[in-house]
């Protein structure tokens, strides 16, 4: 037990000291900007997750009873797997496609695109944290065969899946929380947190990007705490 | 009467493929681990999707989805309730049945205490699953080996539900325990390598020579 601990005491000493307290003697002055940030992080987030969780929640229902909606799901992996700069690039270009076609959406740099851009990554968080609970099919087959429709069975399954879509929100807020590929593409403005720390290491220097960055990581903190709670329970 | 014929399926090696099977009062399917009896089930209930005939009810539900089949499934293991299982109940009841007949089937089997108990054993969550499927009046009752997580008396107290339930609707009951088939079912019908073979009646004789007859051609 003792070495365990030792061996444990390691990467959390690593952690604590490169992301905590070593910059801590760099940090300066905080720039402005930050409660306009997180308030625009918590709203557009908050959208975001939600249409994540709903869209994740569908994929995961009905890929219980279908192989190709499963294997399609997949799709929703892919951007937790390549550099979200290509998914940003990706989004504008499909905004711009959408244009040519008639059919403008202009939300590049506003709040609707944010959460366009925070959306994507939010999904495929949610969508991993559901698949492994997803599995369990026994109740469903049982309710299917004595004639329960689909809605009936979709609030036994998300019953069933409770815990787990706790979990998958909170995926969904955290990836949300600490995009910055897909904004810094697609929507720069309103400022949110990651672009907040961005701009300050553009625009001020080290010291103040790196007090930032440490508040940002309390509240970082303080929701990793909450998702760990949850999914280790 | 449940009445399926050429039913195929296959399940990435596994291949079923039973010419014909009919279920009336309690048919017992027996066959050792892997024999196909689960994928039978699922077969018959369209969980499984599987080529051939299956006849519910006098009528061809071959192409209808588990739904619309009316053959109630109940797994080897019920899972646990996310709900309390009065509330399971009386959803089933709104689309099938009344509040009265929540309450007289709750009465005959014993169940009226557990109806807003949120942590159920194997055996009571098997009496609730047993409880919904008559809620829901099925053509036939497709039970997956009821009794195998259970101890002797909630056996005894399964297969007594088991063959009430029989006289009234089609009970098809998979077990892998020859006994336990004797004391369960009014034919049985052995099940080797995804395929049925003959079924017998229920008397110690039949069973035992149809046994010794499979070992010998199964190896």
């Amino acid at each position: 037990m003792a070495l365990a601990r030792a061996l444990a005491a390691v990467p959390l000493a690593y952690f604590a000291l490169f992301l905590f307290v070593l910059p801590a003697f760099l940090a300066g002055r905080l720039p402005g900007g930050l409660l306009e940030a997180l308030a625009n992080t918590v709203a557009a987030g908050g959208i975001a997750s939600s249409l994540a969780l709903l869209s994740a929640l569908a994929v995961a229902f009905a890929g219980r009873g279908s192989r190709a909606v499963e294997a399609l799901g997949v799709l929703l992996y892919v951007p937790q797997v390549v550099p979200l700069t290509a998914v940003g690039v990706l989004l504008l270009a499909s905004l711009g496609s959408l244009r040519a076609l008639g059919l403008g959406l202009d939300i590049v740099n506003t709040f609707w695109g944010v959460v366009y851009a925070m959306y994507v990554p939010s999904t495929g968080a949610a969508y991993i944290a559901l698949t492994a609970a997803a599995r369990d099919t026994e109740l469903d087959h049982y309710l299917a065969t004595l004639g329960l429709g689909t809605l009936a069975r979709m609030k036994y399954f998300l019953l069933a899946m409770r815990r787990a879509v706790a979990v998958a929100l909170l995926a969904a807020v955290l990836r949300a929380f600490g995009e910055l590929g897909t904004l810094l593409v697609v929507a720069q403005s309103p400022t949110t947190l990651a672009i907040y720390i961005y701009n300050a290491w553009q625009v001020y220097g080290v010291g103040e990007a790196v007090s930032a960055s440490l508040v940002v990581m309390a509240l970082g903190g303080l929701l990793a705490y909450l998702y760990a709670r949850y999914a280790v329970r | 009467m449940l009445y399926a014929r050429a039913l195929r399926a296959r399940l990435g090696s596994f291949a079923l493929d039973v010419a014909e099977f009919a279920a009336s009062a309690v048919t017992v399917v027996l066959g050792r681990n892997g024999s196909g009896k689960t994928v039978l089930l699922k077969s018959l209930a369209g969980i499984v999707r599987a080529r051939g005939e299956v006849w519910a009810c006098g009528r061809d539900v071959s192409a209808l989805p588990p739904e619309r089949r009316g053959l109630a499934y109940i797994p080897t293991l019920p899972p646990d309730l996310p709900a309390r299982p009065g509330r399971l109940l009386l959803d089933i009841a709104r689309r099938h049945g009344t509040q009265g007949e929540v309450d007289g089937l709750v009465e005959a089997l014993g169940i009226s205490g557990l109806l807003d108990s949120r942590h159920l054993s194997t055996g009571q969550r098997q009496l609730v699953y047993i409880a919904g499927a008559l809620l829901a009046r099925p053509c036939a009752i497709l039970m997956d080996e009821p009794t195998a997580h259970l101890d002797w008396p909630s056996r005894r107290a399964i297969l007594g539900i088991v063959r009430t339930i029989g006289a009234g609707t089609p009970v098809v009951y998979v077990t892998h325990d020859p006994l336990e088939a004797l004391s369960a079912g009014d034919r049985i019908c052995l099940m080797e390598g995804g395929r049925l073979g003959r079924c017998v009646g229920n008397t110690p004789r039949d069973l035992w020579g149809e046994l010794d007859l499979y070992s010998r051609l199964s190896g």
